[in-house]
């Protein structure tokens, strides 16, 4: 009882004390509006001030959205000492005495046009962009055990190292490597990421949308990502260098030697190599650029087109089976004047001799057959290579140059002994190419902000080869039934290609950059090649079926394209329209050859990232392409393209229509450590040619003609990562899914197909302790081939199952490393094969010099095996390995 | 036909963000000592930070000064020292900085005219934001005045966070806003001191603004929208294990460790042991008084 009565005592006393203070107070509201003078618009955020005549601020209110505001005065007897002041940034203040007999006020402001000009002090704080550019100081990613920057980079977030030294950043391959801003290795930079030593620079820059053009810079941006090593001291007048003696068992050497010397002024980096270990130095030599700005340009360069018919290299490490001895030397230099004239030369010499020994069983199935293609082959190759680059520069405010003549060497000597079904024989390939091309490059400044560019590239192509065969597997075609010794066949490849074309940018920044270009290309290849007879006798003659080819291939396009380019904070948009014209010419009148292709076609495509949460994002694109071939696809003569394979070809030109259409969709949440990426892309690829397959026992026939070809296929993937942080462990989890409708015209019975390709795989990250690191990876990939229009199932297929582990020790100064590969595979009717790989590392640093001891293939495999499905063919090669190999190194930095 | 659905939604989504951004120069940016007793067992060694107010026509926006001047001298240098590079946006995952208390990155944009206050926080390489409502003040209104950097300056009470503050607002500077949370008077706070003598805001430098930067300079940005609550358990597991939450969220399976550098107070960079000892520190130091005794 008690209880209750306090409760409405309270409630009492709340309800009295609300009564008295609304006696007291005498509520008082004056209202108004706040206008501009000059728009007559209401004016939100103003204060209006109440004050005294000693000007201190009795009551207050801020002007709402409609530029109303409500005062409440609670002594208003007092309202008449009283005035109004109302501020507001950019008008004058503005006083109006205030009335007891008045409540609402409109008031007007004049605009303040000093407030907003005056230019005092400038801003504490330009802040525009957040820097990351801390995260790439060197000294912030390097580990004791790092020497060059390769190492280092392989250390920043989103950067990879391949072992070849190309960098990727985010997954996708940079567009080149910079020194202070100098592209010095003419973007063969793997040479550069492996021997520039981490001491010598001061940070690493990952550098989006790179304009290295003076002139365009603040205009034009770039897609393409470059990473630019800024030098410790950029008047350095010091050599430093790298050098290597190696040496191990069984009669292995690797040694080399790196000088270099970057300044503002000269810049130079010259390397010399040696080594038998199983390291093709050609991958240094690889201008990553080279064959993104070929297709870029157009440059339908025709490829070798004969062979020994070897297997491609197996899908494991080079060192494992690479039998070689290679030198190599690597010249770079360049030097800058002062006014702004860059003059560079990047050399590159050669020689690898390497032999390769394997076994390999093509079985090609059709209708009711199999025709089984059984080879061993022994080879050995050797290639001389020589690359010479000049290059002249001029990149100034107002005007820039660039003229790049290039010359490539290149004489390759292949022979083989060969076991064929059942034949033995010798075969031998020499091929020789010459490759010129000059890239010019001026962009002259215009009056307004507009950008024009004029590129002309110019290339000439010469590629010879000559094949020999020491058998006649085949005599029914090549020499009327009779039989006959050996055979040769040579090929000349010339090709001549230009292309010169003019851009033209509107500077202006507006929310779609336009681009337009115009521009004209000439192409001109011949093929000439013919077949040379050794008969029993000892005369030679030449084939005597046709006449071999004299063909002669000319192709003019003249292009204009439309680039638009919208990049908002929650939407990027980048759709390109190119229209062309194309003539294309063919002739050869021994064959009575003279066609004209003539086309006139738009390849748009379009790009959308949209932001449909603050984390996720929708990527679409579609694209539609009209490709043709080269003149590759379309010699009339016979030729023999190796041992077994015979080709010709009766279409025309080949026309192909490509439409693909994706989307993908990114999903993150960065604070529940989750992310999730799924996409699927669909393409349709429609040709007007088919390969006619002719299979006997012993060639292989092939003959391109026309034919209404259609591909389809569908790609789906999803991958899945975590961090768990009690366990320090990054899990990650990867889908993979395809299917492919493809046609094969096989012994003049059309076969088709759906070759479906299913993966997933699993990866692991785990830091154990400070000084422990475990990862490990494991890969299952299935793959089947379908043959669907037959009555018999023709089902082919293979798994693979591939599991890796990586174990990193590093106490102070030491680098341990133990790596374990196991690859399993089954095909469908064989038993399966199991292979073991492991290598080992111990690194040790004693102040400038490197002590390492390295064993690769510790378990001593010797034979390496692969499987492949691929529509009716189905292929095993069997590799002989080189076994255990150790090696002690020491390196001295200088 | 399919493919003019799919321009017609790309074309409706751009005009939805022209329309969205807004733009507002920074007219005037002050500089704030702020002196806050973390630990009321030990009251003489109060968190002594520098803190700037950028404010513009109607919005504001508060961070730690130290940092910022940081981040744009390094900024500077580096495009002078990369001269012959010309204009460029740097990008790229960051190295993990665990910042000294002193350097506090957090951001707090206040706008009155849309009610609403943004409180944006980066950690590792993404930036939170946190969005409430922003909290009106009852000001008492004082009669006494004093100079407080050349600016005439009147004195008012009001309540926040379980302190009563005592400010001092310029009416010739004529913003409702102030340092941190406190807004809401007829001119911009120089000054305000808890009752307590806990917490002081205290006004060392007002600078005038060129017009050419920002206030909401993270406009452009993409920001991550969660709770106060889920951002403070993100800060503590950032905290606990900075390189494994900076790793779990790069895309990149190639990357195996991240470094963490500390920054110190005065702006140096530590890594390594020195590094992890400080963060220990952090992860013992006793905050028993926060600046808001309450939740409002």
């Amino acid at each position: 009882m008690l209880f209750k009565f306090s409760n409405y005592m309270g409630l009492l006393i709340i309800v009295l004390l609300t009564i008295t203070s609304g006696l007291k107070a005498q509520p008082f509201a004056i209202k108004g509006l706040v206008l501009s003078n000059n728009t007559k618009k209401s004016i939100a955020g103003a204060n209006v001030l109440v004050k005294n005549n000693d000007s201190i601020v009795l009551f207050f209110s801020t002007t709402n959205l409609k530029g109303e505001f409500t005062i409440e005065i609670n002594d208003y007897l007092q309202i008449g000492k009283y005035f109004l002041e109302v501020l507001v940034i950019g008008y004058l203040k503005k006083i109006v005495p205030l009335s007891i007999n008045k409540n609402y006020y409109t008031i007007f402001l004049e605009e303040d046009p000093k407030e907003l000009d005056s230019v005092t002090v400038k801003s504490i704080l330009p802040l525009k962009k957040r820097g990351d550019t801390l995260s790439y100081l060197v000294n912030a990613f390097e580990k004791n055990e790092d020497r060059t920057i390769g190492d280092v980079i392989k250390r920043i977030p989103g950067m990879s190292v391949s072992d070849n030294g190309q960098i990727s950043f985010n997954g996708k391959p940079i567009a080149n490597l910079f020194i202070q801003g100098d592209d010095l290795m003419d973007g063969r930079y793997g040479l550069a990421t492996k021997s520039i030593n981490k001491n010598m620079i001061k940070s690493i820059e990952v550098i989006q949308n790179f304009q290295p053009i003076k002139l365009l810079q603040n205009k034009v941006w770039s897609d393409d990502v470059v990473v630019n090593l800024s030098l410790k001291d950029e008047n350095s007048i010091k050599v430093a260098g790298i050098a290597t003696v190696g040496g191990g068992l069984p009669g292995l050497y690797d040694t080399d030697a790196t000088v270099m010397l970057f300044n503002k002024k000269i810049k130079f980096l010259n390397s010399l190599k040696l080594n038998n270990r199983g390291t093709d130095y050609r991958n240094e030599f690889k201008m990553y650029t080279q064959e993104m700005q070929q297709q870029s340009l157009n440059n339908n360069r025709p490829s070798k087109l004969l062979s020994l018919a070897t297997i491609s290299n197996p899908d494991i490490s080079e060192s494992l089976f690479y039998n070689n001895s290679s030198i190599a030397a690597n010249l770079n230099n360049l030097y800058n004047t002062k006014d702004s004239v860059q003059l560079k030369t990047n050399i590159q010499l050669f020689k690898d001799v390497n032999s390769l020994s394997f076994a390999n069983i093509n079985n090609y199935f059709i209708n009711n057959d199999t025709i089984v293609f059984n080879q061993f082959q022994q080879t050995n190759n050797t290639t001389t290579a020589a690359n010479f680059a000049l290059t002249i520069n001029v990149n100034k405010q107002n005007k820039y140059i660039n003229n790049k003549l290039s010359i490539l060497l290149e004489k390759e000597e292949n022979s083989a002994n060969l076991v064929f079904n059942t034949n033995a024989f010798p075969q031998s390939i020499k091929n020789r190419v010459r490759d010129f091309s000059n890239d010019f490059i001026w962009l002259p400044l215009l009056k307004n902000s507009d950008i024009l560019s004029i590129k002309w590239h110019l290339n000439y192509l010469n590629t010879n080869q000559n094949l020999f065969v020491n058998t006649a597997l085949d005599s029914t075609v090549l020499n009327n039934d009779k039989s006959f010794k050996t055979v040769q066949q040579s090929l000349l490849l010339p090709s001549f290609f230009s292309n010169i074309n003019a851009s033209y940018i509107i500077g202006k920044k507006r929310l779609i950059t336009q681009v337009y270009e115009v521009g004209f290309i000439s192409e001109n290849q011949k093929n000439q090649s013919s077949i040379a007879i050794t008969q029993l006798n000892n005369t030679i003659n030449n084939f005597t079926g046709d006449v071999g080819n004299n063909l002669n291939w000319q192709r003019n396009r003249v292009f204009g394209a439309a680039n638009f380019n919208i990049d908002k904070k929650n939407f990027k948009l980048n759709a390109v329209f190119p229209l062309s014209y194309q003539h294309i010419k063919i002739e050869q009148q021994a064959y009575l050859l003279n066609e004209v292709n003539e086309r006139f076609f738009i390849n748009p495509s379009i790009k959308a990232q949209l932001y449909v949460g603050d984390e996720d994002n929708l990527e679409l694109s579609y694209s539609y392409q009209n490709n043709f071939s080269n003149i590759n696809s379309v010699f009339r003569g016979l030729m023999l393209t190796n041992y077994r394979t015979l080709q010709n070809n009766t279409n025309l030109v080949q026309e192909m229509y490509k439409s693909g259409s994706g989307v993908v969709f990114n999903f993150r949440r960065a604070l529940k450590m989750l992310m999730i990426t799924t996409g699927i892309k669909y393409s349709r690829n429609t040709a007007n040619t088919i390969n006619n397959t002719t299979l006997s026992n012993n060639t292989l026939q092939t003959e391109l003609i026309n034919f209404d070809n259609q591909q389809n296929s569908i790609i789906g993937n999803a991958e899945i990562s975590k961090y768990f942080f009690k366990i320090k462990t990054k899990v990650l989890a990867q889908f993979f899914f395809s299917r492919n409708f493809s046609n094969q015209f096989v012994n003049n019975t059309i076969l088709n197909f759906t070759n479906d390709a299913f993966s997933a795989a699993f990866f692991v990250d785990a830091k154990i302790t400070e000084q422990v690191n475990f990862l490990y990876t494991s890969n299952f990939m299935l793959n089947t081939s379908n043959q669907i229009n037959t009555n018999k199932n023709i089902k082919n297929s293979f798994q693979r199952f591939d599991n890796s582990a990586v174990l990193n020790y590093t106490p102070k100064n030491y680098l341990i490393q133990l790596r374990a590969n196991s690859i399993y595979t089954q095909q469908a009717s064989n038993s399966f094969q199991q292979f073991f790989f492991a290598d080992f590392l111990i690194r040790r640093q004693i102040k400038k010099i490197d002590f390492s001891i390295e064993i690769n293939n510790v378990l001593n495999t010797k034979q390496y095996q692969l499987f492949n499905v691929d529509a009716n063919v189905s292929s095993f090669s069997s590799i002989p390995l080189r076994g255990r190999l150790a090696i002690a190194k020491m390196t001295f930095n200088f | 036909m399919k493919k003019y659905w799919l321009y017609s939604l790309l074309i409706s989504f751009l005009v939805f963000e022209c329309v969205a951004q807004k733009s507002e120069p920074i007219l005037y940016a002050v500089v704030y000592e702020f002196v806050h007793v973390t630990d009321t067992t030990k009251p003489d060694t109060p968190l002594r930070t520098k803190m700037l107010l950028d404010v513009g026509k109607t919005s504001s926006n508060y961070c730690n000064y130290d940092l910022e001047k940081k981040i744009k001298t390094t900024n500077k240098k580096n495009t002078i020292a990369n001269k012959p590079m010309g204009n460029k946006v740097v990008m790229g995952s960051p190295i993990v900085l665990v910042n000294s208390p002193t350097m506090n990155a957090e951001h707090y944009l206040k706008l009155p005219l849309e009610n609403k206050l943004l409180q944006i926080e980066p950690i590792a390489s993404d930036l939170y934001c946190v969005e409430s409502k922003l909290l009106p003040i009852k000001w008492q209104i004082k009669t006494e005045t004093k100079r407080i950097n050349n600016y005439l300056c009147q004195k008012a009470l009001g309540s926040f966070g379980g302190r009563i503050y005592t400010a001092w607002f310029a009416t010739s500077l004529p913003f409702n806003h102030g340092p941190w949370k406190l807004w809401g008077l007829p001119g911009l706070i120089l000054e305000a001191t808890d009752s307590a003598n806990q917490v002081k805001f205290i006004c060392n430098q007002v600078t005038k603004g060129d017009g050419t930067e920002e206030v909401n300079f993270l406009k452009n940005e993409r920001l991550i929208k969660t709770t106060s609550a889920k951002l403070a358990n993100a800060k503590a597991n950032f905290n606990n294990d900075p390189s494994g939450f900076a790793k779990a969220n790069i895309n990149d399976k190639t990357v195996n460790e991240i470094p963490v550098f500390y920054q110190t107070s005065d702006g140096k960079f530590i890594q390594g042991e020195d590094a992890k000892k400080e963060l220990k520190k952090i992860n013992s130091t006793l905050i028993n008084n926060p600046i808001e005794l309450t939740k409002q």
